[in-house]
């Protein structure tokens, strides 16, 4: 069963009088419990993609399925609620809420869901990231690499279908890179799909397929 | 020459928010310049009445006739007597002789022993000391009203500060900047400073054309006093007062804003360069995050714990802006009121009690009066020794005959012992001033509100901008936007609800006591009911439209900000 159905998909943002498509007719399938890479140069369109497919952004034409909903053509709030509990994201730039502490942001979708805390469940995801000693920490007291792994625990919190991480290893050292790409991997092994964008060959060839994006058109390269 | 060049590209890359600063400067600065231009109109009548009532000379002595002149001339270091109306006026020919308080006595006793040698004891001099006649002294209503300007000046520098220092927040990326590529402190110092005076001096200078042309307007149509038994009134704007007013504004802003500029100035450079404003206001512990039933519950508890610092500095300018209005609204309304009140008895008559009171045949004269329905006479009871009436105040068959029936009197009683007051006309008088005063609030009002809703509309918009991050954070782990809006909007709402409710209940209880020490019994009236619910609301709505209005092209174009 596919986890991620992507049809026909296109965007196209208009850029003072002229248009540029972003991408363009794209189609592919990410199966369950699979980690799939995207690569291509910066301007490709590999970010437009990830948040077309979290529904970010609402796409021109086509259609993404996430565990067969049609999230094109989902109202606003409905797409809130999938993207809170069917996806799990994990940005470049973290994307903390700078006033919460690091459990805080890890139990903000389940606070958006007005759920009770699991705290074995939190206890578990955390000493699995390493964060255990830093829940009461606010975001500007931790180092990049704690703050992707708060970022990946949180995208955990709500057993996503999927986890989107757009160029997760982008703001950090090669060290703290490689580990956060063993943490994806490893979340992989434990049977959740990941998609992943990135500039970095390196660590698209860690994944078993690799899509490659050039002037929003997609290529399978693997 | 480099400061101009940065604020010519500062005034253009961003020309809203310097109007904005250009606009909360210049109502700020007009509830002073109006109590200034009052202050000043007050001292000058008061000053023109005391003129007018002395005519330039120490001693009147009324009840006189052409021929009592002679009895004082000669009298050293006094001008020759001068008759005009039943009155002989004596100058004192130096204004030194008039200063010495021991001349004037000395003079005032000569002056007695000649009334007395002469037997013409049915005179009655009048001395006026220096003091009164020429320098009017200011009284304690015009050291109120300075005190009370100082006191506005001082708070809302402070203010007009917070939002300046909102308005350097929005610049402090660019002084990262500046820093990095090394200018000094002084240097950035010096372009901000010189922005502020730009438009300060731009403010200061509409404040004072709009302040003094709405006075002149006010004066010349309502406000204007030159009536006998009113202080009087007379528009003055006088130019070292309004220097002084002017100078102490900038003084007091110039230090808020070098303060501000300094404690910029020691901030790590990387900090001013981030521009994280919400994490850096989180000093403290924070404390613990509950789940509530929906959403947005727990997002407006989340707000009103750990972002709240805006709206407060907010309600910390709404509430004692609104209160002072109101209570003034409230108060001036009272007192409106109780000048413009319609007297039971519309004209009074009276005679001076050395000279005996009124005869029988002279209250009978006042009765036999047409115009007269009934009179009343007093005067025994405040001189149980003698028989005589001293005053008799008379109700007309109908109101508008006091001008006829004043007239009428004076042709009755035209001896100077006689004074004749004119309640009624007083009351109209005070009715017509009563308009003036209303459109003068409006003014005070229209500028007390502009300078509250720009600067809660101006921090609120800030407040909403600098949550972009969380904003963007909220959604995409999936907050809807109704959810974000409607908790942001909540947060509003209860500041809103304690803008609207807090200066109503504080300028009611200073209401209340200020009647209470006035002995003035408090009144309420539709208008002022209306004028309780219009600033209430309007205050209520400054709190939420800002948010409102802020947040919609956030969340509506949610792919720029992601």
């Amino acid at each position: 069963m596919n986890t991620v159905e992507v049809r026909n998909l296109s965007k196209v943002f208009a850029q003072g009088g002229y248009k540029v498509k972003a991408v363009d007719n794209v189609t592919f399938d990410i199966a369950k419990g699979e980690i799939v890479s995207v690569t291509g140069q910066s301007g490709s369109g590999k970010t437009t993609l990830l948040n077309l497919i979290g529904g970010i952004e609402t796409a021109t034409e086509g259609s993404v399925y996430i565990d067969g909903t049609d999230i094109c053509r989902t109202a606003e709030k409905e797409l809130a609620r999938l993207r809170r509990q069917k996806i799990g994201y994990v940005f470049q730039d973290f994307n903390l809420i700078p006033i919460l502490t690091v459990e805080e942001n890890i139990i903000m979708p389940l606070l958006l869901d007005s759920k009770r805390v699991d705290r074995e469940e939190l206890d578990r995801i955390t000493r699995f990231l390493g964060l255990e000693n830093r829940l009461t920490h606010l975001p500007s007291q931790l180092s990049g690499g704690q703050k992707q792994r708060v970022a990946i625990a949180r995208a955990l919190i709500n057993h996503p279908s999927i986890i989107l991480a757009d160029e997760p290893t982008g703001n950090l050292d090669r060290a703290m890179a490689d580990e956060i790409m063993r943490l994806l991997l490893d979340l992989n092994r434990e049977g959740i799909t990941v998609l992943l964008v990135t500039h970095e060959e390196r660590y698209a060839d860690m994944c078993p397929r690799k899509l490659v994006i050039t002037d929003g058109h997609i290529s399978e390269s693997r | 020459m480099r400061y101009l060049l940065y604020l010519k590209r500062s005034f253009r890359r961003q020309p809203k928010r310097h109007l904005t600063l250009y606009i909360i400067l210049t109502c700020a600065f007009i509830l002073p310049l109006l109590i200034s231009v009052y202050r000043d109109s007050s001292a000058y009548g008061e000053r023109q009445q005391a003129l007018d009532m002395t005519k330039g000379a120490a001693f009147h002595i009324e009840n006189a006739s052409g021929e009592d002149a002679e009895l004082f001339e000669g009298i050293d270091g006094m001008s020759a007597p001068r008759y005009e109306d039943g009155v002989i006026y004596l100058r004192f020919l130096s204004d030194e002789d008039w200063r010495d308080a021991g001349t004037v006595e000395r003079c005032g006793e000569l002056i007695m022993e000649r009334i007395e040698q002469s037997g013409r004891t049915y005179l009655l001099p009048t001395a006026y000391s220096f003091d009164y006649a020429i320098e009017s002294d200011t009284g304690d209503e015009q050291t109120v009203l300075l005190l009370l300007n100082i006191f506005i000046i001082v708070l809302s520098s402070f203010v007009v500060g917070s939002a300046y220092k909102s308005h350097l927040r929005r610049f402090s990326s660019d002084m990262g900047v500046l820093r990095s590529c090394g200018a000094e402190n002084r240097q950035i110092n010096g372009i901000f400073l010189t922005e502020f005076a730009v438009v300060f001096a731009l403010s200061s200078a509409s404040a004072l054309i709009l302040s003094a042309g709405v006075m002149k307007l006010l004066f010349a149509s309502f406000l204007e006093v030159r009536d006998d038994g009113f202080a009087w009134l007379i528009f003055r704007m006088d130019p070292v007062n309004t220097a002084l007013h002017i100078a102490v504004f900038f003084v007091v802003l110039l230090a808020v804003i070098s303060f501000t500029l300094f404690k910029f100035g020691r901030e790590p450079m990387a900090n001013a360069a981030r521009n994280d404003l919400q994490s850096s206001e989180m000093t403290k512990k924070p404390g613990k995050l509950r789940i509530k039933a929906s959403p947005e519950r727990s997002l407006l508890a989340l707000w009103l714990r750990r972002t709240n610092k805006t709206h407060r500095s907010c309600l910390w300018v709404a509430v004692p802006v609104m209160t002072v209005f109101l209570f003034l609204f409230a108060y001036l309304s009272l007192d409106a009121g109780w000048v413009s009140r319609l007297p039971e008895y519309e004209l009074t008559v009276s005679k001076n009690g050395a000279l005996g009171g009124f005869t029988q045949e002279e209250t009978a004269s006042v009765e036999r009066l047409e115009q007269v329905r009934e009179i009343r006479a007093s005067g025994e009871a405040q001189n149980p020794q003698s028989d005589g009436i001293y005053e008799i105040d008379i109700r007309l068959t109908s109101p508008e005959l006091h001008e006829e029936a004043a007239a009428l009197l004076k042709q009755l009683f035209p001896g100077a012992e006689y004074e004749i007051v004119d309640s009624q006309a007083r009351a109209e008088r005070g009715r017509e001033m009563s308009t003036g005063i209303y459109f003068m609030l409006l003014f005070i009002f229209a500028a007390m509100l502009g300078f509250m809703l720009i600067i809660v509309y101006m921090k609120l918009c800030d407040y909403i901008e600098d949550s972009r991050k969380t904003i963007k954070a909220l959604s995409t782990v999936g907050a809807s936007n109704g959810v974000i809006r409607g908790s942001y909007i909540r947060q509003s709402l209860v500041s809103a609800g304690l803008a609207a409710a807090l200066p109503a209940a504080g300028s009611i209880a200073l209401f209340l006591l200020a009647a209470n020490t006035a002995a003035q019994k408090p009144s309420v009236s539709a208008s002022l009911i209306c004028a309780y619910f219009a600033v209430s609301a309007v205050t209520a709505c400054a709190f939420i439209l800002p948010v409102c209005r802020s947040i919609r092209p956030i969340l509506e174009r949610k792919e720029s900000i992601l």
